[in-house]
């Protein structure tokens, strides 16, 4: 299913692996480079400077490679229907699959950039043919099933982030609007439903998680899980389900009262705190960030509804709580406890920061298999030595 | 599973013994470090904190007083100044790793209190009068003096800036107003003195092997500075023969640094180059089909199409100066 070869795929997890690890200090430079021989990786693989560069002017010469063909198109009426976009697309997907295959492409710019054209203009096509221009909202049922499905397959041929991102949002919209047709007893009973989706989804995500034939595909479990959980939180958080509401039933904002709004309100604030405990009981890094995001807006939401203090009063206290709770926290871990620490894991990383290796550092800081390794937006620098060392 | 990894690694000898012994420690530690969470947090609370506290001393000026808050602030930035100079290592012409982890952060706040403190007294009792030229040029010179001293890139690139502001001063005082305005020659020409004195210290300074991590700082600043002023200066004389001449010395730049990097294998500053030499050749090409009155429909399928091939032909120029770093890459 997938389009990489999958024994390069192999080597390069191992590969990277051992890159981290050669950075952090572990092993060797001769023992990296022998297990760079012994494994080869054949796919051509820019740093980032270079995989943005290449995304940015493919995106421009396929904008102005669309546009010239519209203009040639825009005679007859062809142009005019969704079919057109939809035979773009095809010729884009095809370019894409014609390009990764022949250059062994593998996330390197150039074939983001058609697989991302290709999908908007799948989303085009299914939301014009859907009659979503003309505000026909019948038809939106259809198109995010269909879309659901050529999220998916993108995700399965090319193991892209945005894409499985994407079939998330799209299946999640289909379940909306599929129990939306039952009306008013519909509405009322959303967001229960949309978080028994959400809730199934996370479980096979989960699942999926720890088996080998999804291997390839583990980042994109994380963005998965990343689309879901911030779903699970919206369905219940008290602003959503307020405005949602109101939004139905053609109330103004003044209305803040909902059915059930103790339980959504204890959902608002029990949630990200239920996460950071569990994310802290299973060393899960992804909860834990999920959690420490979902508890500012827990804040934020709670502040929109009562406003107990001037903004730099709340300012001033709020910053002086987390002042000292971080303080608490990193005295306590002076020693690891339980398998915690303030230490960082991966010290070698930090000490080449400078700003190339700011930049470059930003995407990598993905590994799952590693939980020791500490995540830092700034890991896998290799800005070093002003960025003209041999290693760029 | 990561553990799996190393052993098949260690039973191909590929990993020797005392490797593999302390990654099998690592791994069965199986330690979960929240040093960047922690981190964030921290970050977050003194953020929420001087936000906090700054509106509330914005609020309640007049009960306060500038003095006091002046004081304050002296008192703050000669104590981040004291703390970094008892701790400071001694200085050297090469990489100087920071005595501990907070050192850097201590001497960041010490420059951006001192910077403050500078520009709240000129605000408010006007102590160098109207003479920006010197209020700009102090801040600089303590700022390049203490990126020097410390070996911090940050503040390098704070020095940096206020050079920038100090020349744009010198020119006009009305700089202000003019910013993000290049249709003044004058500002162009500052601008574009400015890049090439940045430059030259990118190259003075690997020349003299002084310093030599800061290069990176110096070029990166220097070359888009520079570019934009040139191609600033070639818009200017767009319907003009001297345009010419301002292509000319873009695209020699473009090809002198496009050759420096290559030698430094440095893709960023290969791609940068590149770029701005392809946009200058985009303008001359619009500029040659407008000379030649070529102004119809077909003009504009014709200029589409040289812009979609020099694009592609573009991609595939850059894979493959990437895959000739790379051969002799060993990393």
């Amino acid at each position: 299913m997938i389009i990489y070869n999958q024994q390069w795929l192999d080597n390069l997890r191992i590969v990277k692996k051992l890159r981290d690890d050669y950075e952090d200090g572990y092993i060797s430079k001769d023992e990296f480079l022998a297990v760079k021989q012994h494994y080869p990786v054949g796919f051509y693989l820019p740093k980032i400077v270079g995989v943005i560069g290449f995304f940015i002017l493919t995106l421009f010469a396929l904008t102005l490679s669309i546009a010239l063909l519209s203009l040639i198109a825009a005679g007859g009426n062809f142009a005019d229907t969704p079919y057109w976009t939809l035979f773009l697309c095809i010729g884009c997907y095809a370019c894409l699959e014609g390009m990764t295959k022949a250059n062994h492409y593998f996330h390197s710019g150039i074939d983001n950039a058609l697989l991302y054209y290709t999908a908007g203009l799948a989303n085009t096509t299914a939301f014009w043919i859907a009659g979503f221009f003309e505000n026909e909202l019948s038809g939106l049922l259809p198109a995010f099933t269909i879309l659901t499905l050529i999220y998916l397959y993108l995700t399965l041929r090319f193991a892209d982030l945005l894409m499985a991102a994407g079939t998330c949002v799209c299946f999640f919209c289909a379940v909306y609007f599929t129990w939306a047709k039952l009306g008013e007893f519909g509405m009322a009973t959303m967001p229960f439903i949309m978080m028994l989706a959400v809730a199934v989804v996370c479980y096979l995500l989960n699942l999926l998680n720890k088996k080998s034939i999804a291997i390839n595909y583990l980042n994109c479990i994380a963005a998965g899980r990343l689309v879901a959980i911030t779903t699970l939180y919206l369905a219940g958080n008290y602003f959503v389900v307020n405005k949602l509401n109101n939004l139905l039933k053609n109330l103004d904002d003044s209305h803040t009262q909902v059915q059930l709004g103790w339980l959504f309100w204890l959902w608002t604030m029990i949630f990200p705190l239920a996460l950071l405990a569990t994310a802290i009981k299973i060393k899960d890094r992804l909860l834990l960030r999920m959690g420490m995001a979902l508890s500012v807006a827990a804040v934020f939401t709670f502040r929109y509804y009562y406003h107990l203090l001037p903004v730099e009063v709340m300012l001033t206290i709020g910053g002086v709580v987390l002042l000292l709770l971080a303080y608490t926290i990193i005295q306590y871990l002076k020693r690891p406890k339980k398998g915690i620490t303030y230490a960082e894991t991966s010290k070698a990383n930090w000490d080449k920061l400078n700003v190339e290796g700011f930049i470059i550092g930003q995407t990598m800081g993905h590994s799952r298999q590693t939980p020791a390794k500490s995540q830092s937006p700034f890991g896998g620098g290799t800005g070093g030595g002003g960025g003209s060392s041999d290693s760029f | 599973m990561a553990s799996n990894i190393y052993k098949q690694l260690h039973e191909q000898s590929l990993l020797n013994d005392e490797s593999y012994e302390r990654l099998q420690k690592r791994e069965s530690l199986n330690l979960f470090s929240v040093h960047w969470e922690l981190n964030l947090l921290l970050y977050t609370g003194v953020l929420l904190l001087t936000a906090g506290l700054g509106t509330l001393i914005y609020k309640n000026i007049d009960t306060i007083g500038h003095q006091a808050i002046l004081a304050f602030i002296a008192l703050l930035c000669i104590g981040c100044f004291y703390y970094c100079f008892k701790h400071k290592a001694p200085f050297s012409s090469q990489n100087v790793a920071s005595p501990n982890t907070g050192f850097d952060y201590i001497l960041l706040l010490g420059s951006i209190l001192m910077v403050t403190f500078l520009g709240y007294i000129q605000y408010q009792y006007n102590l160098f009068g109207n003479n920006y030229n010197l209020a700009a040029f102090i801040p600089m010179v303590i700022l390049f003096f203490i990126a020097y001293r410390f070996d911090h890139l940050g503040i390098l690139s704070m020095a940096i800036t206020s050079l920038a502001v100090w020349m744009g001063i010198s020119v006009t005082p009305k700089t202000l107003l003019l910013i993000g305005d290049f249709s003044s020659l004058t500002l162009i020409y500052t601008y574009l003195l400015l890049g090439f004195i940045l430059l030259a210290a990118a190259w003075l300074t690997e020349k003299f092997r002084f310093k030599k991590h800061f290069k990176f700082s110096y070029q990166n600043y220097g070359t888009h500075v520079t570019f934009i002023a040139l191609l600033a200066g070639f818009f200017h004389f767009f319907e003009h023969a001297y345009a010419l001449m301002w292509c000319a010395v873009i695209l020699s730049l473009a090809g002198y640094l496009y050759r420096d990097a290559y030698k430094n294998h440095s893709f960023y500053f290969i791609l940068t180059s590149v770029l701005y030499g392809y946009i200058t050749l985009c303008g001359l090409g619009i500029r040659m089909l407008d000379l030649f009155e070529i102004k119809n429909i077909g003009g504009f399928y014709l200029l589409l199409l040289l812009i979609i091939s020099s694009t592609i032909g573009l991609i595939f120029f850059l894979i493959n100066t990437y895959k000739n770093l790379k051969s002799d890459d060993h990393l």
